[in-house]
């Protein structure tokens, strides 16, 4: 790692709080309000990987394309440092489920991409591509187009790229939801490699039970409709985490409570869908 | 020895070469071909069709030799391909410069494609010979309404392609854009156009073609040279082999700008040249 690098690691120690205050977001569907979210309030720390679990529908997507600056809210307010959110920031990274990487751009042009907009002037954005792409150990690939990458390839790119920009916060929309379970447990191990390297804050949205255990400091287990936060649940399992972690008692424990309370959710969205 | 350079730059040749050509497809279409070629030799020779209305090979084959050096109506043939590809060259530029940036605007704003569309959509189907009466009372019987004739007929394809092509960009394309913090300039040259591109592409093939339909219409009036005139003007003397010449010579050249395109089109956007895993 360069030297700048640390450097800019050192300065986003202290940022990246995320606030979601009152939020409600609501959608029309057939000339009904439908509503997605309603009266959310949470503090998201910095440095804090917190996810996002619940069943489809839930609004948890809703949730991180608001933080994203994607979509208003219909009510409330999302804060950044303190700072309102009106729309897309560069402070803010974002990996998408999946095909987000520009097929018309190598692996390193789209890494590039970020830095070239937001040119800090240090170093050319094809220097800072280069650094990530050792970092994800894909630097044989730097000249190959993104199609001809797997699943899981991409996906490092998908998350190289939303960090060579140097966000406070990442955000990751179900990022490994289209990869095998194999690929999909080096990706997790891989990121928080990342996370721990950069200390930035991450918001991760996930259905999978695991996952989420694996990943998070703190777990937000959303309910449906309309989408709330059913339970903060901090997970106190000891880091840095690896494959032991989840044959530990507490993570047995701490899926189970989870499973049990999607559980329930998952029954009541199948009761209500099937009523209407 | 073999030399690995050599075989390298082989393989870089031949990414340049259009798939089709590659492929086995390419050969049931020349026997297609061969096949067309023998019966035009066995209906003719066996005296089935009037000498009159379809010469044979041999003769349209005569007729290309002779326009080709001796001319047709003062104009060698090279002059005659020349003018008419001219034209529709300079009319099909044209219409890509304004066509293009139209048809992104019109793809990203409701408002643009509402206010430009009325424009296309009503002279869209009316047919070229009636447009270009009209034409030709504004601008005169010179190279302006020809051009003019040549130009709206590429015109409407190239819109429409190209608003397709920019309401089918994914969405998420342009949202890691504006989360990476660009700005409109540079969503339009890294998402917008090169997302675009090969749609666009597919809609410029087939505007050239329609541009190819109009060129006999173009050059009826007050041309001299054109292979378009040629035909038109053979046809009067019943000069069979020469209107099929000329027509297997215009085919030709448009099969060739067509390959060029996407010879072009290949250079332009190398990701399409490269299929997934």
């Amino acid at each position: 790692m360069t030297i700048n690098m640390q450097k800019t690691l050192k300065q986003t120690k202290t940022k990246g709080k995320v606030v979601i205050d009152n939020i409600s977001i609501s959608y029309f569907n057939r000339n009904k309000n439908v509503y997605a979210l309603r009266d959310i309030s949470t503090t998201i720390n910095p440095g804090e990987f917190v996810c996002l679990l619940g069943p489809s529908g839930c609004g948890k997507s809703s949730l991180l394309n608001g933080i994203a600056g994607f979509v208003d809210p219909s009510k409330g307010q999302f804060y950044l440092d303190d700072k309102k959110i009106m729309g897309p920031r560069p402070e803010m990274g974002m990996v998408f489920q999946q095909y987000s990487l520009y097929p018309w751009k190598t692996v390193k042009e789209n890494i590039a991409f970020g830095p070239s907009i937001n040119n800090r002037g240090d170093e050319s954005p094809e220097k800072i591509a280069m650094n990530f792409l050792e970092m994800i150990g894909l630097s044989k690939y730097a000249n190959h187009y993104p199609n001809e990458l797997s699943g899981g390839m991409q996906q490092r790119v998908g998350i190289a790229r939303a960090l060579a920009n140097y966000p406070d916060v990442l955000l990751m929309d179900e990022p490994f939801g289209a990869l095998d379970s194999q690929t999909r447990i080096i990706m997790q191990e891989n990121l928080l490699k990342l996370w721990r390297e950069f200390k930035i804050t991450v918001v991760f949205v996930t259905h999978d039970i695991d996952e989420a255990v694996f990943l998070a400091d703190r777990i937000l287990l959303m309910s449906t409709l309309p989408g709330k936060i059913k339970k903060d649940l901090k997970v106190d399992l000891p880091r840095p985490r690896d494959k032991e972690t989840t044959d530990s008692s507490r993570f047995i424990e701490l899926r189970q409570i989870c499973h049990s309370l999607i559980r329930e959710e998952s029954l009541k969205a199948f009761d209500k869908q099937n009523q209407l | 020895m073999i030399n690995k350079d050599q075989i390298k730059s082989n393989r870089n040749i031949k990414r340049f070469i259009p798939p089709f050509m590659r492929k086995r497809t390419f050969a049931y279409s020349m026997l297609t071909v061969n096949i067309l070629f023998i019966t035009w030799v066995v209906v003719t020779e066996t005296g089935l069709a009037d000498e009159l209305f379809l010469p044979g090979p041999l003769k349209v084959w005569q007729s290309f030799i002779e326009v080709s050096t001796e001319g047709y109506q003062g104009n060698t043939l090279f002059i005659h391909v020349f003018t008419s590809v001219n034209r529709i060259l300079a009319a099909f530029i044209l219409a890509c410069i304004i066509g293009i940036p139209m048809g992104v605007l019109m793809g990203a704003s409701k408002i643009a494609r509402a206010l430009l569309n009325p424009l296309i959509e009503f002279y869209r189907p009316l047919p070229p010979l009636g447009l270009y009466t009209l034409l030709v009372m504004w601008l005169g019987i010179g190279e302006e309404s020809k051009l003019a004739l040549l130009f709206l007929a590429a015109l409407p394809g190239l819109i429409i392609a190209t608003i397709q092509a920019v309401q089918n960009i994914d969405p998420v394309y342009l949202r890691v854009a504006k989360g990476l913090g660009a700005s409109k300039k540079t969503i339009l040259f890294n998402v917008y156009l090169p997302a675009a591109g090969p749609t666009i592409l597919a809609g410029m093939r087939i505007s050239l073609g329609f541009t190819y339909t109009v060129l006999v219409a173009a050059e009826i009036v007050a041309a001299s040279a054109g292979i378009g005139w040629m035909i038109w003007d053979a046809a009067k003397f019943l000069l069979s082999d020469v209107v099929i010449m000329g027509l297997i010579v215009l085919g030709l050249t448009g099969i060739a700008l067509d390959i060029f395109m996407r010879f072009i089109g290949r250079i332009l956007m190398p990701w399409t040249r490269y299929l997934g895993p």
